[in-house]
């Protein structure tokens, strides 16, 4: 039958495109995996051999465990705070019937879609005509900017996604406002609370732009990876740790997307 | 208003913007009473049940529950519990804890906690159910958690809305026997809401049937029924055959009316106030029909049959009269076949005097 073969040439052609897609996207990190464990301080083709010394060089830096707490630190902090603030402007937009709801998401959600460029300095003005010295407090404050609206995003469609009876039924049994969300809000919200928290963190410690402005004399990995790069000698060390950034992110967006879909399953079960 | 209301509903209106869901609605509720608020949806029957819960404040008019006014009282506070539409059976907690979520405020000893929540699982028939998940229950057992949570608080009042709508027939009809039962056993006042007609006659002692955010009438089920004050609610509860009629004569208690190719009637004048276009209606229980005229009915035609349908208990029948735009609905028990009018055979209808109902057109 010429229609199935027709189908099946389009089949062909389409998984081809696939494989092809999958390729152009992956080349460049299995490429920085593969020369993170070449044998050369040269970035470039033949390989030279099997070796971990970068990884050695790496976990022997000092500089660098330093920016990497500080990342950890700001990545905390700016997500945890991002998302509480998002947890209750949700609940106050999704639940209360604000007046002016819609002008707020989409005042809030501004900085996803605003050059992050605009927004570094921006804010660097600002911090500028304030008088305020720039440190991690100010790079902490730049990615509580920069993570909000993603947060919001979750937890708006998180709240959106069950029945308010929830909460009225809370309160039809005795509980006042406070405790109904404990008991009852919080633990429905929870998956999303958590890969909000997650997707934060990670947009936190990628975060090169913003960041780049409002540095202070601390570093965080992504700024410290970019003073390292004017050193050639340095560079395949910035692989191996770049190589080992990936598999984090890699393994931390797993468990975000595990969480995004138990958390959707059990709400259809409700 | 009578003294024995337990819920006392005064002149309540809920505007949304410029929609009254509820306009000036005034009834008394009395305690213990199984009540029912009936209508087509969005007659603003929930909008009320939500006010007595205190979910929607009234935008005029008070509310008493058991002579206290709620304007100020916050639903935590409130006597009244609520069963929810969707149950909201809390999705994170098992049956033991939702039943037992509102004792918390309580503040009882472990032993008495313990005691009542069993209690309360025993009369909802859920023992044994204890550490199961909402997700492992049946659309039935999730409403009897519901049910089960909310008597455990020992509320003045249990607000129910449409509790039976997402059940399957059988199991909505199961429970009617038991919710019905449940109230007689807990005495508590009941307020529940419904579409469905039949549920409220069923259950009720009472039923408040609403319109358009009005109250239209509140009457026993077997008065609602017998005497429906409009041409809606008589529509609305059962089935109903309506004639024009004509006033063509008034002597002193008597009014004559022109029912068509029905004939004449005399009918008490108080049915028919001066100057007002009225109805003749009927239940089509209510209408027999044989091959002779009755001599003794004043309503009477000749009428062909058009269709008839088998309902098991009894047969509906359809018939045509000449000169009436709506074919006539009667309904028999007979129970021989044989006696049975055939399709397309010519009867005489006929419908007792005392047994209609003249409402205002």
């Amino acid at each position: 039958m010429t229609s199935a073969t027709g189908f099946m040439v389009e089949n062909r052609t389409l998984k081809a495109y696939a494989i092809m897609a999958v390729i152009y996207l992956y080349a460049p990190i299995v490429i920085l995996l593969a020369f993170s464990f070449n044998n050369s301080i040269f970035i470039a083709f033949p390989f030279k051999g099997l070796t971990l010394k970068w990884y050695e060089a790496m976990a022997a830096n000092t500089q660098l465990h330093k920016a990497l707490w500080n990342s950890i630190v700001v990545g905390a902090i700016a997500s945890v705070v991002a998302t509480m603030i998002a947890t209750l402007a949700a609940k106050a937009v999704t639940r209360h019937g604000m007046p002016g709801r819609h002008a707020m998401v989409s005042l809030v959600s501004l900085p996803m879609v605003m050059p992050e460029i605009i927004l570094g300095i921006a804010l660097l003005v600002l911090l500028f005509s304030l008088g305020v010295t720039l440190s991690l407090a100010t790079i902490i404050l730049g990615h509580i900017i920069v993570c909000t609206p993603y947060a919001l995003v979750i937890m708006i469609s998180r709240f959106q996604g069950y029945d308010p009876s929830y909460e009225e039924a809370s309160l039809d049994l005795g509980e006042g406002a406070l405790s109904t969300f404990w008991r009852v809000t919080l633990p429905l919200v929870w998956p999303g609370v958590a890969s909000s928290l997650l997707l934060t963190f990670l947009i936190s410690f990628d975060d090169f732009v913003v960041t780049f402005f409002v540095t202070g004399t601390e570093q965080t990995l992504p700024i410290f990876i970019w003073s390292q790069l004017r050193f050639a000698d340095r560079l395949p060390g910035v692989l191996a740790l770049g190589s080992l950034i990936i598999v984090a992110s890699t393994v931390l967006l797993v468990i975000v997307e595990w969480l995004r879909r138990r958390g959707e399953g059990a709400l259809r079960t409700m | 208003m009578s003294d024995d209301a337990f819920i006392r509903i005064d002149r309540v209106s809920k505007h949304f913007g410029d929609v009254r869901a509820v306009d000036n609605v005034t009834l008394d509720i009395r305690r213990g009473e199984f009540f029912a608020l009936l209508g087509p949806s969005g007659c603003g029957k929930t909008t009320l049940l939500r006010m007595i819960a205190g979910f929607d404040t009234p935008t005029y008019g008070e509310i008493h529950i058991d002579g206290q006014p709620m304007a100020d009282v916050p639903p935590n506070h409130r006597p009244t519990n609520m069963v929810f539409q969707s149950y909201a059976v809390f999705p994170h907690l098992n049956v033991r804890q939702n039943v037992g979520y509102g004792l918390r405020k309580e503040r009882l000893e472990a032993k008495e906690e313990t005691r009542r929540v069993d209690e309360a699982l025993d009369l909802v028939h859920l023992t044994g159910f204890d550490t199961r998940k909402p997700n492992q229950l049946s659309g039935g057992q999730r409403q009897r958690v519901a049910l089960a949570r909310a008597l455990i608080k020992r509320p003045k009042v249990l607000l129910l809305d449409e509790p039976l709508a997402a059940l399957d027939k059988k199991l909505r009809e199961e429970m009617q026997v038991e919710l019905r039962a449940l109230q007689r056993s807990v005495g508590i006042t009941f307020v529940f809401v419904t579409h469905d007609q039949e549920e409220a006659l069923a259950l009720s002692d009472r039923v408040a049937v609403m319109f358009d955010g009005r109250v239209e009438q509140a009457d026993t089920p077997r008065r609602l029924y017998d005497y429906p004050i409009s041409t809606r609610i008589a529509g609305f509860i059962g089935q109903m055959n309506f004639f024009d009629a004509q006033e063509i004569g008034r002597q002193g208690d008597t009014v004559t009316l022109d029912v068509g190719p029905l004939g004449r009637i005399d009918v008490p004048a108080r049915d028919v106030p001066d100057g007002v276009q009225v109805k003749v209606a009927a239940r089509p229980e209510l209408i027999t029909f044989s091959t002779a005229p009755a001599t003794d009915h004043a309503l009477k035609a000749k009428a062909r049959v058009r269709g008839h349908a088998f309902l098991g208990d009894r047969s509906q029948f359809i018939f045509d009269v000449a000169g009436l735009a709506r074919p006539i609905v009667a309904v028999t028990s007979l129970d021989d076949e044989a006696s049975m009018p055939r399709d397309g055979a010519e009867l005489w209808l006929s419908i007792p005097n005392d047994w209609i109902n003249i409402l205002p057109a």
